[in-house]
């Protein structure tokens, strides 16, 4: 059971589709494997449908809208309302939503070493703010320590990971908040594969630093 | 055109009737109805969302991708996991989150939509709180007093935060906050963790 979950700010804001399309991403990879802020964002998005439900609404649309709508249903098989053609992960054991985003196998995906045994990948999004990456840590390596200039979000996706204030396993949902340093170590018996969300890269502080110039943000 | 007096016509089951109808039969009749009631109300939502600036030609085209996906995914409706006005909202909302996605790969078929529904696997326990959960707020939010649902309707429909919404309403942050904080009281939404 996952113990580590996003706070209300979280899910409140995931529900009324106010975070950013990467930080959308995180919350709801945490949701496939929790079916209890699942069950709490539900409800969350029935207080956004009843009150989409019960506006007053002022605004028309055009004309032809539904015309417009239909023909582009007919013009494109893919939009019958029969069943399309079934999804097929690449990576079962991850989350459908990051599966679909990479689209590839994850040893299909391009790598690039950090240090030794700590390798990223950028996961595309097309968020133009927030960066979302991949991290794989082989078994039993610590990460150097650093801080991070603006909130980072790590989820576990497999394996664990620990740091000075916790075990973090599958699920989990960690938030580190700008200017916090730590410094996290994978498990012994298993490499560990996280998601990252960071509004701006995380900054080394030991000799590592020379690193930096290659985190600069680059949103995908 | 839909009015408030119409509004209250329209019972739960009679759109999940014509979801039904759309994905059994591929029903045009009852998806024009749908789309004539619910197609404003995805614009206004649109139109209030956070990308407030958006114009109402781009509003317009996040109708027809969120009304394409109703008609798409009609089959995969179930009416005892959400009301029909929710399922709507999430395929409207996602819409909007895809919208600030720049230039996301167009994948064909069922994998362009990465915000896939959980929702199906539920226990029928989970099912079943699910369900008591969703009549408290649907009770509890007609009964909230204005000041209360005002603030709810800046969070959900605005997409602002806290601290925006008291800027709008010139009101302390605190407030805001407490506002917030009572609804989700009464609508049995506090999470204590």
């Amino acid at each position: 059971m996952t113990a580590y979950h996003p706070d209300t700010r979280y899910l409140n804001d995931y529900a009324a589709g106010s975070l950013s399309p990467a930080l959308s991403i995180i919350v709801k990879a945490h949701l496939e494997h929790c079916p209890e802020c699942r069950q709490h964002v539900q409800s969350l998005e029935q207080i956004g449908g009843t009150l989409m439900n019960q506006q007053k609404v002022a605004v028309t649309l055009p004309e032809n809208a539904l015309d417009k709508l239909m023909a582009k249903i007919d013009s494109e098989p893919k939009h019958s309302a029969t069943p399309p053609i079934k999804y097929r992960p690449n990576n079962d054991d991850l989350p459908v939503v990051l599966d679909k985003l990479i689209s590839r196998p994850l040893n299909k995906i391009g790598w690039k070493k950090l240090a030794r045994g700590l390798n990223f990948s950028r996961v595309p999004t097309g968020d133009q703010e927030v960066e979302l990456m991949m991290y794989h840590i082989k078994a039993g390596r610590k990460i150097p320590m650093h801080t991070h200039k603006a909130d980072e979000i790590t989820l576990v996706l497999r394996g664990s990971f620990s740091d000075a204030d916790g075990v973090y396993k599958k699920g989990d949902f960690v938030v580190r908040s700008a200017g916090e340093q730590h410094s996290p170590i994978a498990t012994q018996d298993e490499d560990c594969l996280c998601l990252a969300a960071q509004a701006q890269p995380i900054a080394f502080t030991g000799m590592l630093r020379l690193l930096n110039p290659m985190l600069s943000i680059k949103p995908s | 055109m839909n009015n408030a007096s119409q509004e209250q016509h329209f019972s739960h089951d009679y759109w999940v009737d014509k979801l039904a109808a759309i994905a059994t039969n591929e029903d045009r009749q009852a998806f024009a109805e749908l789309f004539d009631y619910f197609a404003p109300k995805i614009k206004a939502y649109m139109l209030t969302g956070k990308a407030g600036y958006i114009s109402p030609e781009a509003a317009d085209e996040l109708v027809q991708e969120s009304m394409i996906k109703v008609w798409r995914k009609a089959a995969s409706y179930h009416p005892m996991k959400a009301r029909v006005s929710t399922w709507i909202f999430t395929i409207a909302r996602n819409c909007r989150i895809d919208s600030l996605r720049r230039s996301r790969p167009e994948i064909s078929l069922d994998t362009d939509d990465i915000w896939v529904d959980m929702t199906s696997d539920e226990t029928p326990l989970v099912s079943l709180q699910q369900q008591r959960s969703q009549r408290i707020v649907q009770e509890q939010l007609e009964q909230l007093p204005d000041e209360q649902r005002q603030v709810l309707y800046k969070v959900y429909m605005e997409g602002k935060s806290h601290s925006e919404i008291a800027d709008d309403m010139d009101l302390p942050l605190g407030t805001v906050k407490s506002r917030v904080r009572l609804a989700m009281k009464k609508l049995a939404l506090t999470v204590d963790r």
